[in-house]
């Protein structure tokens, strides 16, 4: 398949998927006794009824993009981060610790800087454990990923629970971050946390897609995907590569970790990654691992996940929950569809 | 810290064990014959869910672990339809499983009950014991390591997770092992679901597994995907488990003040050496998710 054509059907199948979850999950609220019509009008109200909730849509908008990209970008050289979650709690807690700790006399450019560069370091030096042993020793990224987001959990819970509590607060958290790292939120939603964050991913994205594309760096993450071999004739290790695509994407945690604390919660708290790491996962899969899509689908997931929460008070029949059954069976199609079309064409 | 406590201690780790053993059985019969096991948080959570209901509306606490078993055996075959039939990509449609037990089931939970959060409380006569999944588990354990040591289906299901074209060269195919393998992983991971719905709590509540999944694969692994040895790694993770939930903040003689959260770590950490190759050698069947 050329190019333009295989660009046509991923976008195709990823279209499809979207039809075939929506319709599922409205065949689902049917059978409960809810109106599919009214569940869509639910959502689409919750995501842009008000500029609080697009605030929040360009707020989760951020932090999938963010997450997503932590999953596409090893994708590209065929290893997969399932890690998201504890590498999001540990940028997170970078961001909290740095907020928290670090003098209030900074100027805010340099405090957020900090915040952010330290969150996404720790991420990805988190990640870079899981990436390492992958890469280098060839034991198995998914389950050194799934060992780091319960270490991730413990260790924060002990930080927090047992070292860094805040004094004032009933609830297992840390005390909130100097007023010189709070993110400026845009005075249009209403106090929602939409911020420059999202602008942020929306550039690692661009980024993602430059380096892909434009550079060296990109030409030899191809190589690598496409034959190894090619990669070690032409003179380089493709462990490397795979390591340094694992890590950094991992490292794009560190934004999403970071966002949670200087745009929204404004203190490290246990269990602020709430999934998001992991939803990261079905972003990349319908965004076809590709820049631009993960864009598309991380903004498609914000409107259904901050959609969907008005279902708990706005329908008696079906909640939020519809919201993951339906990111399930796109995720689902997209894995099933194209051999099931494989299979109709033989047959036929 | 009195005996009466360390004995009570004990027992609360056996039976958090158990159900980490049974699922740690299911994902080693799916993992010997080639399929990665990602969906047993899935599978657990569709069991005990399951059990929970089945059990409240027939006021049966047996019948609801059959029908935990039995739904465990359907969500294996749709995961062996996603992955053997259709050849997709196993990690991916083991976390589909997940996502779909995570969404669904409060779908159908608010629909049947009124609520996300769990299923209606159990009577104590709509239960079981909670020796009975100790039991049980053992008893699953021993079963699982005379198959694998002593039987033909044990012997063929190893092979096809480590050398499919043996089998083929003897006329049999090594996918039809599989689809047996992924079926019972689903029963088995749902009978440990339903043990922990129906014995060890009263009913289903919300995500109640709490990732036990994803624990059990981890005793599998640390266990090097032998029976005797991921029951023993199942042990660790529970005992680790109760110590930090009920030695918390508990002062031990010479030790101190127990730092519980680190405690329950250890065996992760334990894990992650043994993969990265610092801690004696844990070998993966061969064609581990190479296998379609």
């Amino acid at each position: 398949m050329t190019g333009w054509s295989r660009f046509v059907s991923e976008i195709l199948l990823a279209a499809l998927a979207l039809v075939i979850g929506l319709s599922l999950g409205g065949w689902l609220a049917y059978a409960a006794g809810e109106s599919p019509w009214r569940v869509i009008e639910i959502i689409v109200t919750g995501a842009f009824g008000s500029g609080y909730d697009r605030g929040m849509v360009i707020y989760f908008a951020g932090i999938l993009i963010a997450t997503g990209l932590a999953v596409a970008l090893p994708f590209q050289v065929g290893v997969f981060n399932i890690g998201g979650e504890g590498q999001t709690l540990m940028g997170a807690l970078a961001a909290g610790v740095i907020g928290a700790y670090a003098p209030e006399s900074w100027p805010h450019w340099a405090a957020v800087s900090a915040a952010f560069v330290g969150a996404v370091l720790t991420a990805g030096l988190w990640g870079s454990i899981a990436g390492g042993i992958r890469a280098f020793r060839g034991g198995h990224e998914v389950i050194g990923s799934i060992m780091l987001n319960f270490i991730a959990a413990g260790i924060t819970g002990w930080l927090v629970v047992g070292k860094l509590q805040a004094p004032d607060s009933q609830n297992p958290e840390m005390k909130v971050i100097g007023e010189v790292f709070k993110l400026h939120r845009f005075g249009a939603y209403n106090g929602a946390p939409a911020t420059t964050a999202a602008l942020v991913a929306l550039i690692m994205a661009f980024l993602f897609w430059l380096v892909l594309e434009k550079t060296p760096a990109g030409l030899r993450i191809k190589t690598v995907r496409q034959s190894p071999d090619a990669a070690v004739v032409a003179g380089y290790d493709p462990a490397k590569v795979r390591f340094w695509a694992f890590t950094s994407g991992a490292a794009m945690c560190g934004l999403a970790g970071a966002v949670m604390v200087l745009g929204e919660s404004w203190r490290f708290r246990l269990e602020i990654s709430d999934g998001f790491g992991f939803l990261g996962i079905p972003v990349a899969l319908l965004g076809r691992g590709r820049p631009l899509g993960v864009v598309v689908s991380a903004i498609l997931f914000a409107v259904l996940h901050h959609g969907a929460s008005s279902l708990d008070i706005e329908s008696t029949k079906v909640g939020r929950d519809l919201a993951q059954v339906i990111e399930a069976v796109v995720v689902l199609s997209v894995i099933s569809l194209p051999p099931m079309v494989r299979g109709l064409r033989k047959w036929l | 810290m009195a005996l009466i406590e360390i004995s009570e201690l004990f027992l609360s780790g056996l039976r958090f064990s158990a159900p980490l053993i049974l699922a740690a059985m299911a994902g080693l019969y799916s993992e010997r014959s080639g399929v990665v096991q990602l969906a047993l948080e899935g599978f657990m959570l569709f069991g005990a869910f399951v059990a929970g209901t089945a059990a409240y509306y027939t006021s049966d606490g047996p019948a609801g672990i059959m029908a935990a078993v039995l739904f465990g055996a359907l969500a294996g075959i749709f995961y062996g339809f996603l992955v053997i039939k259709l050849r997709a990509d196993q990690i991916v449609a083991g976390t589909v499983i997940n996502m779909l037990a995570w969404g669904g089931i409060p779908v159908v939970c608010k629909n049947l009950f009124d609520s996300t959060a769990g299923t209606p409380t159990l009577e104590l006569s709509q239960r079981l014991p909670s020796w009975f999944p100790i039991v049980i588990a053992f008893a699953v354990v021993l079963i699982t390591a005379w198959i694998f040591k002593q039987t033909a289906f044990g012997l063929r299901l190893s092979v096809a997770g480590e050398k499919p074209e043996a089998l083929e060269a003897v006329g049999v195919n090594p996918r039809n092992l599989r689809w047996a393998a992924v079926m019972i992983a689903g029963a088995l991971a749902g009978l440990a679901g339903g043990l922990l719905s129906v014995c060890l709590s009263a009913g289903y509540s919300r995500n109640m597994t709490a990732g036990r999944g994803f624990m059990a694969l981890a005793a599998l692994i640390l266990g090097k995907w032998k029976p005797w040895p991921a029951f023993l790694g199942c042990l660790l993770f529970g005992f680790c488990e109760v110590v930090q939930l009920k030695a918390q903040g508990v002062a031990i003689p010479f030790v101190g003040v127990l730092p519980g959260q680190l405690i329950q770590v250890v065996p992760y950490v334990v894990t992650l050496a043994l993969i990265a190759g610092l801690v004696g050698v844990s070998r993966a069947p061969a064609k581990l998710g190479h296998s379609s």
